[in-house]
């Protein structure tokens, strides 16, 4: 994912239109929906951003068991740079979540087993963060960050199938027609369009926020070079 | 039957999270001086002690 700076910033620009023409089709062209008012138009995002939190879950686990099957650092970057985007989306998604949940549930937290997981999955990533700030050799921490990201994957599907395998009151999206799907919705024509649309361009947000971070992370690695060299000099 | 009024939560919600991809892209440019600074440090380091050697 190592870009020309030109090439970043058309990226860059891209996003920025893609996220106001999101916007513009949140608010005024997703219908109004009658039960719950304006504010199930967040719905549209946070379902976003909680999909491509955990695809950027499934990076690090790919960028992982490559990293162990040849030792380029340059996977060890890719999958640390995927976790840190992946925890902003996951706060993005508990932020969203939190603010739908006052008028739907009537409340701004609460301990169901989707949010919990999710919590949970959060506080893992957090420790893998955590985890590389600790080490100091390259080599040693790519390796220990690999293996711990291959693990901790666990909690992504868990976190996921949560609303299928425990009684919860998340509603669920994909498949509500199931018997284990519980408080589901249909959606309109309109509204599926701009759910797909949200995906898409948050996405292409991830792409773009990773493709940044990874030009921050190469400047991280050239001064942590220079400074082993005079050390060692 | 009208739905609720709910516009203010929905205004929160996107402004929140709107406001946490700025703060976090913020970091960034913070960290990037910071990296920056290092780097120049470094190579005057380097080239001093090439010099001296």
């Amino acid at each position: 994912m190592s870009l020309s700076n030109r090439t970043l910033q058309i990226l860059n620009v891209l996003t920025v239109l893609l996220l106001v023409v999101n916007t513009a089709l949140i608010f005024l062209y997703a219908p109004l929906e009658r039960t719950m008012g304006e504010v199930q138009r967040i719905f549209y995002f946070h379902v976003g951003v909680a999909w491509v939190g955990m695809a950027a879950f499934v990076v690090t686990l790919v960028a992982g068991v490559l990293y162990l099957r040849t030792g380029n650092l340059r996977w060890d970057r890719l999958g640390a740079a995927s976790v840190e985007i992946g925890l902003l989306f996951t706060f993005l998604t508990i932020v969203s979540g939190s603010v739908w949940a006052r008028p739907a549930w009537n409340t701004w937290w609460t301990w169901d087993p989707r949010l919990t997981t999710y919590t949970i999955m959060a506080l893992i990533y957090i420790a893998y963060l955590m985890l590389r700030q600790g080490i100091d050799d390259p080599n040693r921490r790519a390796r220990f960050a690999a293996v711990y990201g291959i693990v901790g994957f666990i909690s992504v599907p868990i976190t996921f199938f949560a609303i299928r395998i425990w009684r919860t009151i998340h509603p669920a999206v994909i498949g509500t027609g199931s018997e284990t799907a519980q408080g589901g919705f249909d959606m309109t024509q309109p509204m599926v369009v701009v759910l797909l649309f949200s995906v898409a361009t948050l996405s292409v947000l991830y792409v773009c926020l990773m493709a940044n971070r990874l030009q921050l992370a190469k400047l991280a690695e050239r001064v942590e070079q220079l400074k082993a060299r005079i050390l060692s000099a | 039957m009208h739905p609720p009024d709910t516009f203010g939560y929905l205004l929160l919600g996107y402004g929140a999270m709107f406001g946490l991809i700025f703060l976090y892209v913020l970091s960034w440019q913070l960290r990037r001086r910071n990296l920056e600074k290092d780097l120049e440090m470094l190579e005057s380091l380097e080239e001093e002690e090439g010099r001296k050697t």
